[in-house]
């Protein structure tokens, strides 16, 4: 919805409405006020992170939603979009009234609450059977088809690979050049290996333990810029999020670079000649 | 016992169009304890003939034996690990191990591991009397020590052949001494068969036989 600012400014927000928030125990992070306040009239709570666009605001301040004046009558912290669109809380009958041709009568979501110990898979099944033309979705499918959302049906997905396919590009090509150069620097060890008995599965064990530690070194390195970073992003209001599955998989990805990096090192170490020992 | 012989072996390289003969068919042979000099002027071979007798290079014609085995391109790898020791002129220690881990990454690469290595090198390294050094890295050693790891390197494993590279040409002469005489006593202690290639006249002194080398032939 659009809201406008003291200053004349128009800017956006993305409303949640509820019939009773206290219920479901969201937003969380309030800081004034009481969510249960909003059923009593105009009102309106919004997230801190709202002053960035909209300027500094304080409770009992009134903002325009949509040409209607609404009461600030509280404030949350940490209620942020992915987007950075400021977030505003009001109740479920407010929010449709103040866009009665679209959101009159209609209703497109409805949250549902298991009780403890409901089974979602069960339950959301039973729906399905029941409402055979309506979408059901547990909170971990909603949250998966999101972010596939934003994946598959935005720019952001395609910046996303892009900027991955190049970091992985520009990575194998740095370590592949580097393992090469070294692989260069120590031909005469790798002749020397050869002529004592070794084969060339000896000098990729050599060449192979090189990349992995490069690998190890490398995934550290970035482990630790990301873990620097997470406060700076915070300040732009994004989360950085980094679960350990993908710690765990940028790991793997990263020997598995490596690795594959090393493959032009491996070819030039499977054709020394252990001759080259002998010359000076 | 002979341990090494070669019959008529040959070796051409081709260079363009040309093919130039480098060794025009030798017959050679060592007994099991014996320690060969093996001279020649530069240009005249030794170093191919050493390659061919260390399994580096085939013989284009004619035949290697090594401890009534063969020598075919299929097997080269393993005689080496498994018959042969090498000492080089350059050393050509691996400047990221210390004298003992030099040693025992040799053993490694012939299949003997963990703890049997260990023993086995240290066995080496203390018979060429480098006990107290054993953990130096190569830059921290001397030319007569790092060619001592070296030999320690050959000897490990119990190859029954050892063949040096012109070993006294990057010693002084007290080191060269020192090191030709220690070589000689675990070569024979231990009844390997030794074949240096070299320059130095000092080798003809811990040498049993003197084999010449010149224009590709055994004179």
């Amino acid at each position: 919805m659009n809201v406008s600012l003291p200053t004349g400014a128009v800017e956006g927000t993305e409303v949640y409405a509820l019939e009773d928030f206290s219920r479901w125990s969201f937003p969380q992070g309030v800081t004034e006020g009481d969510l249960g306040d909003l059923r009593r009239g105009p009102y309106m709570v919004l997230d801190d992170s709202a002053k960035k666009r909209w300027g500094a605001f304080a409770v009992n301040d009134y903002r325009e939603v949509l040409g209607r004046r609404l009461k600030i009558i509280g404030r949350t912290i940490d209620a942020k979009s992915f987007t950075t669109t400021p977030l505003t809380f009001m109740d479920y009958r407010l929010a449709q009234s103040l866009n009665e041709s679209e959101l009159r009568g209609n209703t497109t979501y409805i949250l549902i609450k298991l009780a403890p110990g409901a089974n979602a898979d069960a339950v959301g099944a039973e729906i399905r059977r029941r409402l055979p033309y309506n979408d059901v979705y547990t909170k971990a499918d909603w949250a998966k088809r999101s972010r596939n959302y934003w994946i598959d049906s935005t720019g952001l997905g395609l910046n996303m690979y892009i900027t991955v396919f190049l970091g992985c590009l520009v990575g194998i090509v740095v370590v592949a050049q580097t393992l090469y150069t070294s692989t260069m620097e120590h031909i005469r060890e790798f002749g020397t290996v050869k002529a004592i008995g070794g084969g060339n599965r000896d000098i990729y064990a050599i060449l192979g333990k090189q990349a992995t530690i490069a690998a190890i070194a490398g995934f550290a390195l970035g482990a630790l810029q990301a873990f620097a970073l997470r406060p700076v992003m915070s300040k732009i209001d994004l989360k950085l999020i980094i679960p350990n599955e993908l710690y765990l998989a940028v790991l793997l990805g990263s020997i598995a670079l490596c690795l594959t990096a090393a493959m032009i090192s491996f070819r030039k170490v499977a054709s020394i000649d252990p001759a080259l020992v002998f010359r000076t | 016992m002979t341990i090494l012989t070669t019959r008529h072996v040959e070796k051409t390289f081709t260079e363009g169009r040309e093919t130039v003969p480098v060794l025009r068919g030798i017959d050679f042979s060592v007994e099991r304890g014996e320690i060969v000099s093996l001279e020649g002027p530069s240009g005249s071979g030794k170093t191919t003939f050493l390659s061919i007798l260390g399994c580096i290079l085939t013989p284009t014609r004619g035949e290697v034996v090594i401890e009534g085995e063969a020598v075919a391109e299929r097997n080269l790898a393993e005689i080496r690990r498994r018959s042969l020791g090498f000492v080089f002129q350059q050393f050509n220690l691996f400047p990221s191990l210390s004298a003992i881990e030099n040693v025992e990454y040799a053993l490694n690469v012939k299949g003997v591991r963990g703890r049997e290595a260990r023993v086995e090198a240290q066995r080496v390294i203390e018979a060429v009397g480098l006990g107290d050094r054993q953990n130096f890295l190569p830059r921290d050693l001397s030319g007569g020590q790092k060619q001592r790891v070296a030999i320690a390197r050959a000897l490990a494993g119990k190859a029954p052949i050892l063949l040096a590279d012109e070993p006294t040409a990057n010693l002084d002469s007290a080191a060269g001494t020192q090191v030709l005489e220690m070589f000689r006593t675990l070569a024979k202690q231990e009844n390997r068969a030794l074949v240096i290639v070299t320059h130095d006249p000092k080798v003809r002194t811990i040498a049993d036989r003197v084999a010449k080398i010149q224009d590709g032939a055994l004179v």
